[in-house]
């Protein structure tokens, strides 16, 4: 039996949970993973007001200077919306928080009833990001704000786990509210995943218990993050083509992946799809388990039955 | 001996020194409105077509971060050392993970839960 240290703390509104089967380097690993987040948070963060993001926010459609990880943040972004032809999108972030998304969630979902009609912000301008290297500037136009909850916490998971696992060798496993990414040789069996609705309020009798061996695996629901508004109940996961929540076909999809960027990508996208979805990660080869709002599970890509099912 | 034309020619001379005189600031400032009008020209078409830089560093790093772009990784990578426009890059698919998951009992229950949050 494989040995396997953990540690967990709160992070980006969020939980952060390491696992590593170097026991004796626990200490080293979460500094270095308490280094990425800071890292993260001070680049991506929506709602700090000195983050790099909140000044490109503000910037007036002037080209920003920008970190070398922030770039790479609005690379990843753009990468998805590339690969997902737009079903992630950076550009939401006007639309997101004119549904009401536009704080801490932990202030949101105290709020009721507020009217928060939808701002069309248009699809597809994602296009006009553009990014100097070189001169390390970020250019948006004046009327685009950028949200990169889609994939910035991903992105902080996969760069943790790997430098995680560059100091101190062995298997490492990081999972960012939900999102896992694994780097490393696996215990022995793999690690040992409950793939649910909720992270936070996850039971042995909710959902199923896989066994990962590397990559990615992310799950994204619409289940949680939900506030109410004088319009009806929103979530977070915004269809930028209508800047609206995404319809409620699926409560929530699960997704493996190379990496946790990449499940995470796949798993925001297919809710967007809706009705689609099934059929477009099957096409990915991507295994993943979805789960319709009446509660029934689709697994396509090879993702496993339960056992005893 | 008095070198001084006479009036009539003198005023003539003095006209065509003063013709000549503008003529060439007229000639001045064509160059100098002309430079400027190139300037915005090849200013409009750099805005209009992104990502064509004539720079040999430029093409260097398209070719280099082209092949980056075929390559599934975690940090994705848009594409461009020079001006990055979204679409100008291939798009890398989603790759699927070496292994997918494998069946678990329930129980233990595990250590780490995938969810949303």
């Amino acid at each position: 039996v494989t040995v396997i240290a953990t540690s967990s703390f709160p992070a980006l509104g969020t939980s952060a949970v390491l696992l590593v089967t170097n026991v004796p380097r626990l200490g080293l690993a979460r500094r270095i993973l308490e280094e990425e987040l800071a890292a993260i948070d001070e680049a991506c963060s929506r709602f700090r007001p000195d983050s790099e993001l909140s000044l490109l926010n503000r910037g007036h459609g002037c080209p920003t200077r920008a970190s070398e990880l922030f770039i790479e943040a609005i690379e990843v972004a753009l990468n998805a919306a590339r690969v997902t032809r737009g079903l992630v999108d950076p550009t939401v972030g006007r639309a997101i928080a004119a549904i009401g998304y536009d704080r801490d969630f932990e202030a949101i979902a105290k709020e009721e009833g507020m009217r928060r009609p939808v701002v069309a912000t248009g699809a597809g301008r994602w296009r006009e990001i553009r990014l100097n290297r070189r001169a390390r500037t970020v250019h948006v136009p004046g009327d685009v704000k950028l949200d990169l909850g889609a994939t910035a916490k991903a992105l902080a998971a996969d760069r943790a786990a790997r430098r995680v696992q560059q100091a101190i060798g062995g298997g490492v496993l990081v999972s960012l509210g939900g999102d896992l990414s694994i780097c490393g040789p696996a215990p022995r069996g793999g690690w040992l995943v409950q793939v649910t609705e909720d992270h936070a309020a996850a039971s042995p009798t909710d959902g199923q218990a896989v066994r990962v061996m590397g990559g990615g695996l992310a799950t994204s629901s619409t289940a949680v993050r939900r506030w109410a508004t004088a319009e009806g109940a929103r979530h977070h996961i915004v269809n930028p083509a209508s800047g609206d929540s995404a319809d409620e076909v699926w409560r929530a999809v699960s997704v493996a992946a190379a990496s946790c960027v990449h499940a995470n990508v796949a798993t925001t996208a297919a809710i967007v799809h809706g009705e689609a979805a099934p059929g477009w990660l099957a096409a990915l080869g991507l295994p993943s388990r979805l789960v319709a709002r009446d509660g029934r599970v689709s697994r396509v890509g090879g993702w496993p039955e339960e056992v005893g099912a | 001996m008095d070198r001084t034309p006479p009036g009539g020619s003198r005023s003539r001379i003095e006209a065509r020194d003063a013709a000549l005189s503008l003529l060439g600031r007229l000639r001045r400032w064509i160059v100098v409105v002309s430079l400027g009008l190139v300037a915005a020209l090849a200013g409009l078409v750099a805005h209009a077509k992104p990502g064509k830089s004539s720079t040999t560093s430029g093409a260097s790093g398209g070719s280099r971060d082209a092949a980056r772009s075929s390559q599934p990784s975690a940090g994705g990578g848009s594409g461009g050392d020079a001006l990055a426009p979204a679409p100008a890059a291939p798009a890398p698919a989603i790759s699927p993970p070496a292994e997918a998951p494998l069946p678990a009992p329930a129980t233990p229950a595990p250590p780490v839960v995938s969810g949303g949050s």
